[in-house]
């Protein structure tokens, strides 16, 4: 099983497409959807927009899993995809057991998982950044988030938000600079695993800028991490 | 200078707080762990201000305008690694200015993250060549 992220940009969802053949009168809320394949995206889709609170009523270990926080709440979809059913449920259960069930996947899991994870880039002080950038540096910066997304999506990061963020150093006069808070979902380690591999991309990303944007890049824009171990619940 | 100055601190080679944060690192006691820190962060800081400043590419402040010009560098000069430098300064300020309790959670580094990437900048630092402009 492959879902075609490309395609699944273009996929149009409507409930009435799920055959919910284990309840066919219930709402898709209310139960398990055994849906086709060409179906799996469009659940995606939903739980992408936060509109699923399904309830499950299997046990059967799914063979993916993607978990994910949205409005304060974690949820997680399983994919059956023996028989191809979609289920989703808010949960505190299985979080703590989220790296044993991912095992289950397979290629495909980063695939899904790419889908599900979108990174939501947080200005602080935007006006005071793009002040200090000015507009080159703006374009060097809008190419560095699209590096750290691509990567990001690529390999299937547990990376959440990004951090734009002025820092007016506290120890050097005069001493301003944009840092990117890169705010992943594992432990430090992991994280900054990560982040050296970002390096690696960005000096890629160097070698193909101008000598002005190389020197905007090098000299006002630095990269950190934050990396929370665990995941909880509210 | 004509009559003879007392001495008070000899000429210091940062390169040398190694040892003496490897020591300090294995002390159980937090102001030992907190110093090898401490010192971790200006070891890596100051051994790369001073081999850049031997190899041709600075001119140092000899003040804390250093932290700005070193940190600078070592990004043109080691490509984006060079920002664990200012990762690393990051990590040394929280560690001596916040006496209360740090957790990684709170986006503090280990103290072995410390001290082996400030032992790694100056392994790249004293890898690097003499600058090809230098006199």
């Amino acid at each position: 099983m492959a879902v075609n992220t490309r395609e699944l940009s273009h996929t149009k969802f409507y409930k009435s497409q799920i055959r919910n053949t284990k309840y066919p009168k219930t709402t898709l809320q209310e139960s398990i959807a055994y849906i086709s394949h060409d179906y799996l995206a469009a659940i995606h889709n939903i739980y992408l927009r936060g509109v699923v609170s399904l309830r499950v009523g299997t046990r059967a270990e799914p063979d993916f899993v993607i978990l994910d926080k949205a409005k304060g709440s974690f949820r997680f979809v399983e994919i059956k995809k023996g028989i191809w059913s979609v289920s989703a449920r808010k949960t505190l259960s299985y979080v703590q057991k989220r790296l044993a069930l991912v095992d289950y996947g397979t290629e495909t899991l980063s695939e899904l998982t790419k889908v599900a994870r979108p990174i939501e880039v947080e200005y602080l002080n935007q006006a005071l950044v793009e002040t200090l950038l000015g507009s080159t540096g703006k374009y060097v910066l809008g190419r560095v988030l699209s590096v750290v997304n691509r990567i990001a999506r690529g390999a299937d990061w547990p990376l959440d938000k990004i951090e734009v963020c002025y820092v007016h150093d506290s120890e050097v006069q005069d001493w301003e600079y944009v840092l990117l808070l890169l705010v992943f979902t594992c432990d430090f380690d992991t994280a900054d695993r990560y982040l050296h591999e970002l390096y690696d991309q960005i000096d890629v990303l160097n070698s193909k800028l101008s000598a002005e944007e190389q020197e905007i890049l090098q000299r006002m824009i630095f990269f950190d991490i934050e990396a929370k171990a665990s995941l909880s619940s509210t | 200078m004509t009559s003879k100055q007392k001495l008070v601190f000899p000429a210091l080679d940062p390169v040398t707080y190694i040892p003496l944060v490897d020591e300090l690192a294995s002390k159980p006691d937090s102001s030992a762990k907190r110093t090898a820190a401490d010192r971790a962060y200006y070891a890596a800081f100051l051994t790369s201000r001073d081999q850049l400043t031997t190899k041709g590419y600075i001119t140092p402040h000899y003040n804390s305008d250093d932290h700005k010009y070193v940190a600078e560098n070592l990004k043109i000069l080691l490509g984006s690694f060079g920002n664990e430098e200012n990762r690393l300064r990051t990590a040394r300020n929280q560690v001596t200015y916040d006496t209360r309790e740090l957790t990684q959670n709170q986006g503090q580094p280990s103290l072995k993250w410390m001290i082996d990437t400030a032992k790694q900048i100056i392994q790249r630092v004293s890898e690097l060549p003499i600058h090809s402009n230098k006199k």
